[in-house]
């Protein structure tokens, strides 16, 4: 026992987790340049990352390297500093700034973790007089079922979240049934693709997924950056022919059963904010060239009759209740200052938001202590040097 | 003999700094002889201060002209012989002048740089050199050879994912350059050329042709403007007498719609304005002052016939066209834009180069030779001085340099530069005033003097004003004007650890320690201060960085290059200091530890943004990343070196303790 909680907490562990730590960062910052950046971070740092091969390459031949996955080093890192930086290291004046720097690396760490495993981020898109209630996810998909009424309105609206698109894409060319208790009919899904396009299956081209009314969906590359991707699956309903879902399709498939239609998509997810956001009035400002100066939504926050007037403009989020709303750009694309425009707001919950600033504050104020306490008594002690020469 | 040693390489040194910085001078071993004839000096002063908008801000002619001097010629002056065979300096001024007001001397000069001559060769142009300069008369043959090529690359370019390779590019860069140097020409043909007045239907023939300065006619072409309306209106055609004067106006608009952007606008809506468009802002009747317009116009003429004329007076018409276009800037533009004359005037940068860091190099070389006599000792203080003044020249620069730009002094990569510089030279100086051996101090001034000589190679490389303001996210928050100083110091904080290491393992192989053996006790504590206060910077810049992204972008992290590039400097000196704290590493895995550290920060500071992905992709080129390359494999040499010597004196000194 003694010897495992001397190893914990030795210098030589801390020494070689920083070290992998480094490489973990170093290799994952060159993979970013052919795999993009979401897929890198998830291949390194995500939590079901045991360990990890970096694509490293010299003159095309693959490096044999095998890392643990940086999630895991950085929990050993923790414990690590923990139990030798903070709990057995010597207390006195002279450790006291270390102390209080490990302590705020700590807290750091512990923020990361509930960031990775517990914050969720989307966006939200409004023009002028429009308000919303939702935010649309960056990454998860969901398959959205909606009961029509006459007038092809929603009545109600049936989910299948992110953790069914999990079970789907798991399941490879498996198909997973979704059921719904008020649903008269069950899905059978399929084939699900990260980035496809549907097209006409020919007798050259089959396709990626079977076949639904003469088309089907082929796997194209993935795109460096996740959100441009088109994810698609095929699906075999218990009731009417089998068909495709597409994020890209511009309209909902429709299945019509005993007298009621269902729209039926693959979407991103939707997330259900507290409140409404009205958006009252965006102002962009550019330089003569048309590069964006300065851009600012005034909004209205509205939680049933009371309504809080609230300007979001670039380095000014609003936080409110555990969300915070930034002004993260805006659109159309390629509009000029004179087009009517809209905004889009990034929308974040993340329990610990701000434990970076509390932890920059603590880490600053021990290293300082730490750096301030060596240096005088370097300087003290030349001088009696000096002095005794 | 040792301190011979070191003279010799530091002499060395001093030379090879002093060519690489001389590099971008012009260097024709065939110069041109040319007419000419130099402007005053006055005129060339009162020249640099009209005020012109460009890249987004309002900038004194001398910097918009610099910049379009480096970017035809790839230096900011233009050397050639007068007919007296004397060498003649053309500065950014001059050029201006010379387009403007005297073309036909212009278009002889050697203004663009080809430094491909196969761009030539495949438009038809024979060349005798593979880089060289040609004077806009010598391409204007194949002018249109070379347009319609350029065309073809910028529908190449408008195809999605389409990347130019270097040929065409260089291509695309030099027919853009002709194109807009051509709007320099033709910019004041207004005032050269005027309006000719047609013969009325009813006038006889032989009367005489009647030619009006363009501002008299532009009094005249509002109501013009509204006749022809009102014609258009009640479906009849234009009088045909009117027709080739409109023709002439127009092709006046057109001459200088694209050349300096000089009008200011009547109020903060409206923007700034070339003369064409003024022009014809005027005409349309859009002009809400256009008696104001016509009076600016009547000035340029006035001084463009004082030029033509050779009068005495155009010193002082130039002066009158500086504060009748001055006079539109207000209070605020004005300070700031004297702020920027005056920066331009006292070459802060320039005057810290040369006249301190170099002859404090020279001095602390020279110093080595006997560096505890009291000619030694002189020779420390005098680097002392020249050192001090060269850091007070160049964080003058920089405070200049914010003043103007209203932001922080880092917001792009040549502010980094000498940002990097005065923080090494500052680090430099603060840890020779704590050690007192002159090993700091010697490295000072060639680590300040090669920033600064790299930094101006950035300006001239990057052929961009580098005072551009800054867009929207990159305004405005507290975290962000902490984050990038403090990173930058970081970066120079690494940098010093890095040079201490470098100048440790000199030692080392020269074997100075031998002498006095407490060199390599005190190098060890620089070195490890400096990689102390890299990690303190770095964290803090790296998360302060972080909570200006989460007030920004909504994440602290994003795993984006630069970002990684910094937390890579956070773990590399986090490593070196558990090392060494641990015992793991002594005295000589300190210094190559801290040896690698260079290379991480260049990773970090410029090797990110050749990456190609993320935020902070900006400012790159193939040259850079061969200098960059080129800083790996100096330190992969220097820490081989080092090795080898640690392994051969550790073994001499096991033989000896053996023995």
């Amino acid at each position: 026992m003694e010897k495992i909680i001397k190893f914990l907490t030795s210098f030589k562990l801390a020494c070689v987790l920083l070290l992998l730590l480094f490489l973990h960062t170093w290799f994952m910052t060159l993979e970013q340049v052919d795999n993009g950046l979401y897929a890198s971070s998830l291949k390194y740092f995500s939590w079901k990352s045991l360990y990890v091969i970096p694509d490293f390459r010299i003159n095309g031949k693959l490096l044999p390297i095998i890392l643990p996955g940086a999630y895991w080093v950085c929990v050993a890192l923790f414990i690590n500093m923990l139990a030798g930086g903070v709990i057995k290291i010597r207390k006195g004046w002279k450790k006291i700034g270390v102390i209080i720097s490990h302590f705020g690396i700590l807290l750091l760490l512990l923020g990361g973790f509930i960031t990775h495993h517990f914050e969720t981020r989307g966006n939200m898109a409004l023009y002028e007089d429009e308000s919303s209630n939702f935010a649309q996810h960056y990454h998860d998909h969901s398959i959205e079922i909606s009961l029509l009424d006459e007038q092809g309105l929603a009545q109600e609206i049936y989910l299948f979240n992110n953790d069914f698109i999990s079970a789907i894409k798991k399941a490879g060319t498996e198909a997973v049934t979704l059921t719904h208790t008020e649903l008269p009919f069950t899905l059978q899904a399929s084939h699900y693709l990260k980035n496809c396009r549907p097209r006409q299956v020919g007798p050259v081209a089959a396709g990626d997924t079977p076949k639904a009314d003469g088309y089907a969906l082929f796997a194209v590359t993935d795109e460096t950056a996740d959100e441009a991707n088109f994810n698609g699956c095929y699906v075999n309903p218990s009731v009417g022919e089998p068909f495709l879902l597409f994020t890209g399709a511009y309209n909902p498939h429709v299945i019509n059963h005993e007298g009621k239609n269902y729209a039926i998509a693959l979407r991103k997810s939707i997330w259900k904010m507290p409140f409404t956001i009205k958006l009252d009035d965006f102002n962009a400002e550019f330089f003569q060239n048309g590069l964006p100066k300065r851009f600012e939504s005034y909004i209205q926050r509205i939680e049933g009759t009371v309504s809080n007037q609230v300007k979001i403009y670039m380095n000014h989020p609003m936080r409110y209740q555990g969300y915070t709303f930034f002004q993260a750009s805006w659109g159309p694309q390629g509009s000029k200052p004179t087009d009517r425009l809209f905004t889009v707001f990034e929308v974040v919950k993340n329990p610990s938001d701000q434990w970076p600033l509390y932890s920059i504050l603590v880490t600053t104020a021990g290293l300082l202590l730490h750096f301030g306490v060596m240096l005088t008594s370097f300087i003290l002690r030349q001088t009696k040097q000096k002095k005794a020469q | 003999m040792k301190r011979w040693t070191v003279l010799t390489i530091l002499i060395a040194l001093i030379v090879g700094l002093t060519t690489w910085a001389g590099r971008k001078v012009y260097t024709n071993d065939d110069p041109l002889t040319l007419e000419y004839q130099e402007w005053p000096k006055e005129v060339l002063q009162s020249f640099a201060e009209i005020p012109v908008h460009n890249g987004n801000r309002i900038k004194p002619y001398s910097t918009y002209a610099k910049v379009s001097l480096v970017k035809y010629h790839g230096s900011r002056s233009m050397r050639f012989l007068n007919t007296d065979g004397e060498k003649v300096k053309v500065g950014p001024e001059a050029f201006m002048l010379d387009a403007l007001f005297r073309p036909d001397y212009s278009k002889d000069q050697p203004i663009f740089k080809v430094t491909n001559s196969a761009i030539l060769n495949a438009i038809g142009m024979e060349t005798k050199k593979a880089s060289d300069y040609y004077s806009y008369n010598a391409l204007s043959d194949y002018r249109e050879n070379l347009y319609n090529k350029a065309s073809g690359y910028e529908e190449l370019l408008k195809k999605e994912g389409t990347e130019l390779d270097i040929t065409k590019s260089m291509t695309l860069d030099l027919a853009r350059n002709v194109r807009e140097y051509e709007t320099l020409l033709t910019y004041f043909n207004f005032a050269r050329a005027g309006i000719v007045l047609p013969r009325l239907p009813d006038a006889p023939a032989d009367s005489e042709i009647k030619r009006v300065p363009t501002s008299s006619f532009m009094m005249t072409v509002g109501e013009i403007h509204r006749l022809i309306q009102q014609l258009d209106k009640d479906g009849q055609s234009m009088p045909a007498h009117l027709v080739p004067v409109l023709d002439q106006l127009l092709s006046h608009i057109n001459e200088s719609k694209f050349g300096p952007i000089i009008y200011a606008p009547n109020s903060d809506d409206q923007e700034w304005l070339t003369n064409g468009d003024a022009l014809m802002n005027v005409f349309r009747g859009n002009d809400p002052e256009p008696q104001k317009t016509i009076a600016t116009l009547q000035q340029l003429e006035k001084l463009y016939q004082s030029q033509q004329d050779k009068a005495p007076d155009f010193p002082m018409e130039l002066k009158k066209t500086v504060s009748l276009l001055e006079g539109s800037l207000n209070a605020k533009q004005q300070a700031d834009f004297d702020r920027e004359v005056t920066y331009n005037r006292k070459s802060w940068f320039f005057l810290a180069t040369w006249l301190c860091f170099l002859p404090g190099m020279i001095f602390i070389a020279i110093s080595w030779l006997s560096p505890s006599s009291l000619f030694g000792k002189i020779l420390s203080a005098i680097t002392w001085i020249f050192t001090g003044l060269g850091l007070v020249l160049t964080i003058s620069g920089i405070v200049q340099r914010a003043l103007i730009m209203h932001r922080p002094p880092v917001g792009n990569l040549y502010d980094t530069i000498i940002f990097i510089a005065a923080g090494i030279v500052f680090i430099a100086l603060f840890t020779e005033l704590v050690s007192r051996r002159k090993l700091a101090l010697g490295a000072a001034p060639y680590i300040g003097f090669f920033l600064l000589v790299l930094a101006n190679l950035y300006e001239l490389e990057s052929k961009a004003d580098n005072m551009e303001p800054l867009i929207a996210v990159l305004r405005s928050n507290f975290w962000l004007t902490v984050h990038v100083p403090v990173i930058t110091m970081g970066y120079a904080a690494g940098l010093a650890a890095w040079l201490f290491g470098v100048v440790y393992v000199f030692v080392r192989i020269i074997g100075l320690h031998q002498d006095d053996p407490s060199i390599r006790r005190v190098l060890t504590r620089m070195t490890y201060g400096a990689v102390c206060f890299s990690l303190l910077l770095s964290l803090i810049g790296t998360v302060t960085g972080g909570i200006w992204a989460n007030d920004s972008w909504g994440r602290f992290w994003g795993w984006d290059p630069k970002e990684n590039g910094a937390l890579m400097i956070v773990l590399w000196t986090l490593f070196v200091l558990h090392a060494r704290l641990g015992g793991i590493i002594k005295e000589w895995g300190l210094q190559l530890t801290a040896i690698i550290t260079g290379p991480i920060v260049v990773f970090s500071w410029w090797h990110t943004n050749l990456l190609g992905v993320g935020l902070h992709s900006y400012g790159f080129s193939d040259s850079k990343k061969d200098a960059v390359f080129l800083f790996y494999t100096v330190n992969a040499c220097i820490l081989v070196a080092g090795f080898i010597t640690y392994r051969l004196q550790s073994r001499k000194k096991s033989i000896r303790d053996n023995a």
